[in-house]
This record gives C-alpha cells, sequence and structure tokens, in this order.
C-alpha cells in the first residue's frame, strides 16, 4: 500500500510542478506620471487602483503576475524600454499596459486616434501606438494597451520634442541583429538553388541575393519576424517560380 | 375682543411676514450675485487674490521657451489699463469660473503671460488649449482649469495678442 501513496504522491508532484511550468504570465507594465505638480496626486490614486485591479486580475485568471512599475523619477522613456527589451515573453502571456499622466498631439499626427505620451521629467513625449508595436513585436497571446492621458492640439513649435523614430528604430535593429547573430549558436548553410537547378542573375544583383538582402532587412526592422528559418522561407516562397534555395540549420537550443 | 381686531392683526402679520421673506430673499440674491474667491484664495496665496485686486495695469507678452525650455515672456509686450483690467479682474477673481475639483491631464503650454506692476515674482501663464491659468508666486505655481469661462476669458486673451502682435 506504501509504495503506491508514494507513487500517487510523486505524480502528484509532478502534475503540479508541470501546471506551474506551464503557467501563463500577466505581465503588468504601469507607468505613473506621479511627480507632476498639477495632476500628480491623481496620478498616485490612477497607480494605486490599477495596481489592485491588476492583482485582483491575477487571482482570478491564475495568471502569474510579472509587475513592473514606474513612478515618481523612474518615468523615463530609456527605463520603459528597458524594461520592454528585457521582458520574457512566452505565447500564452498578457501584457497590460497602463499610462497615467499628460498626453498631447499635434497636427502633424494625422488620423491616428493614439495620443503622445509626456514624460514630464524629460521633457519628452513618445508615440502611445510606437509602444504598442514593440510590445506586439514580443508575441503575447493578449496585449491590453490603456492611457489616461490627454489627447488634445497642441501647436508644433510649443509641443515637446517625440523620442526620435530613429532612436526607437536603431534599438529594434540593434536587437534584431542580435537575435540573429549573438543569440544562435550552430551551423546554417543556405544555398539559392536545390541540387540541379540554375540561379538566376539579374541586372541589379543575384535573385536569390536581392530576395534574401530584402527579407533580411524586413527582419531587422521589425516587419517580420527576425528568424533564420523565417527569412528564409520568405526569400523562397519570393524567388520559387524560378529557382529553389535549400538550406540546413544545425542549430543548438 | 372682536373679530375685526383679530383680523387687522392677523394681516398685520402675514405682511410683515410677506415683507421680511422678500427682504431675506433679496439679500441672498444679493449674496449669490457677489463674487466670491472663498476657493480661490484657499488654493492660490491670499497675497496673490490681493495683486490681482490691487492691479491698476498688467503687462501681457507671449509666452516663449527659453535656452533652458522653460516657458517665459517674450520681450515684446503690451500694458493693459482701464476697462480691460476690470473686465480681467472680474473674471480671475470669481470661484464660479474655476472647476476646482477637476483638472485635465493636459500638457501646460502657455500662450499669453501677464505680469503684474511692481512685482516680478508674480505672474499668470494662460493656456488657451487647455483653459488652465497658472498663477505663479515667486517659487510657488498652482494651475486652475477656467472652464466655466473658457470662451469669453480666451476672446479676451487671444484679443490682447492679436492688439501684441499688431504694434510696432
Amino acid at each position: 500500500m506504501k509504495p503506491f501513496f508514494l507513487t500517487l504522491l510523486y505524480f502528484a508532484g509532478l502534475a503540479l510542478s508541470t501546471h506551474n511550468l506551464n503557467a501563463a504570465s500577466l505581465h503588468a507594465i504601469i507607468v505613473a506620471d506621479t511627480l507632476d505638480k498639477n495632476i500628480g496626486h491623481s496620478v498616485a490614486f490612477d497607480l494605486e487602483n490599477i495596481q489592485a485591479e491588476v492583482r485582483n486580475i491575477a487571482f482570478y485568471t491564475e495568471l502569474e503576475l510579472k509587475e513592473t512599475v514606474f513612478k515618481d523619477d523612474q518615468v523615463l522613456p530609456s527605463q520603459l524600454f528597458q524594461a520592454i527589451d528585457q521582458l520574457e515573453i512566452n505565447e500564452d502571456d498578457v501584457i497590460f499596459f497602463y499610462f497615467s499622466g499628460h498626453g498631447f498631439r499635434t497636427e502633424k499626427k494625422g488620423e491616428t486616434p493614439w495620443p503622445n505620451l509626456y514624460f514630464c521629467s524629460v521633457d519628452q513625449g513618445i508615440e502611445f501606438d510606437w509602444i504598442g508595436k514593440k510590445l506586439e513585436n514580443t508575441h503575447p497571446r493578449l496585449l491590453l494597451m490603456m492611457a489616461d492621458a490627454c489627447n488634445n492640439f497642441i501647436p508644433k513649435p510649443i509641443a515637446p520634442p517625440l523620442m526620435r523614430k530613429s532612436i526607437i528604430r536603431e534599438r529594434l535593429i540593434k536587437d534584431n541583429y542580435a537575435k540573429l547573430f549573438l543569440e544562435c549558436k550552430g551551423v546554417l548553410m543556405i544555398t539559392s538553388s536545390l541540387a540541379g537547378e540554375f540561379s538566376f542573375a539579374t541586372k541589379s544583383g543575384g535573385l536569390f541575393t536581392r530576395a534574401f538582402l530584402q527579407h533580411f532587412h524586413s527582419a531587422l526592422e521589425g516587419h517580420a519576424e527576425a528568424d533564420w528559418f523565417s527569412i528564409l522561407e520568405h526569400t523562397s516562397d519570393q524567388i520559387g517560380r524560378r529557382q529553389h534555395p535549400d538550406f540546413r540549420m544545425y542549430f543548438e537550443d | 375682543m372682536s373679530n375685526k381686531f383679530k383680523n387687522h392683526n392677523f394681516n398685520k402679520f402675514v405682511y410683515s411676514t410677506l415683507l421680511l421673506l422678500t427682504l431675506i430673499s433679496c439679500l441672498f440674491a444679493f449674496i449669490g450675485e457677489r463674487q466670491s474667491t472663498r476657493k480661490l484664495t484657499e488654493r492660490i496665496d491670499r497675497h496673490l487674490v490681493e495683486q490681482i485686486m490691487n492691479q491698476q495695469q498688467i503687462t501681457v507678452g507671449r509666452a516663449i521657451k527659453n535656452e533652458d525650455n522653460v516657458f517665459v515672456m517674450a520681450t515684446k509686450r503690451h500694458i493693459v489699463t482701464g476697462d480691460k483690467i476690470k473686465t480681467l479682474k472680474k473674471i480671475l477673481l470669481n470661484d464660479k469660473n474655476y472647476t476646482f475639483d477637476l483638472t485635465k491631464k493636459c500638457l501646460f503650454a502657455p500662450e499669453a503671460v501677464f505680469q503684474f506692476q511692481n512685482d516680478e515674482q508674480s505672474s499668470l501663464m494662460i493656456n488657451l488649449f487647455c483653459n488652465q491659468i497658472k498663477f505663479i508666486d515667486g517659487d510657488k505655481s498652482i494651475i486652475l482649469d477656467y472652464d466655466p469661462v473658457a470662451e469669453e476669458f480666451n476672446a479676451f486673451c487671444r484679443d490682447i495678442l492679436e492688439h501684441l502682435d499688431k504694434e510696432e
């Protein structure tokens, strides 16, 4: 009888540990510009209420809560982007981004409904949808973005500068280069056509090289997955009418 | 006592009561009409309220950002006197013109600066885009929303700024 109970206990333990390993997470990123003299007091209430709500969500959904809060002097674009870069998102995870503070827009923004979020300690704005895109690139199951900020027009000459897209783009490109060249270990061999096939040359370069570079750059820019397999798949699809690249990946996990 | 006498006293009582009630309602109406600055004084310094009350002329200029990225008054200025000062005081010194318990999450980007005479430490900055006014008294400052009187006050400020722009 005793071995039976021990076995039962073992499997129960195993089941529980497996459940924990597979548990999805709720990544709550809360930015509360509490230092602002005019609205800081109100924002502090928002922070408290949202934090309480996030805990409720985690409790009722049994999602593991991973909370990152930026308040007071931590409300800096650089810190926010660093935190986003360090996120480790699984396909079942939920991301909840919340901002409470000042917001604005200029005529130049056009028809997008999303405001620029204002980071008062650095007098800088960040486009709400840029943060959204960055978080979307981590591929969570659900991304919930919420900004409690003004979205009114102010003239361009007195509007605070926006965090330059080029800086954000530069970071994204750097991250994607790292994914492709620093986070992979193994061997990747590619030939532009299958055994027995021709490879074509155009006036502006080889058909394969041109297609490869196009999809490589697209991945670096964040328009597609920064992953060798996807890059090569897209390359093959593009030139598949004439030639079929062959590639072998021997990557270690 | 005759009934006639009783009726006379009763009528006297009714008329006196009606008269008293009319006087009380007139008094309340008068008090109601008076501009209260009780809440304003609670929020901004009494000194600043008194400053506004005592101003005979105010210097107005456009707000610009200096090299430290701080809003200051541009060098081109205009002095406001007479009826305009009266209007300004009427708008500013009235609790009903502010929403004390509600403010906008709006970036404070002022267009106009009102500088008090004989006190460079005190000024007002007006954010016409958000209907907000910043009362500045030395190092202290507070922003209030003037939505109830936004149309009138914004028109008043724009008129002064247009006048200023036209000046040589």
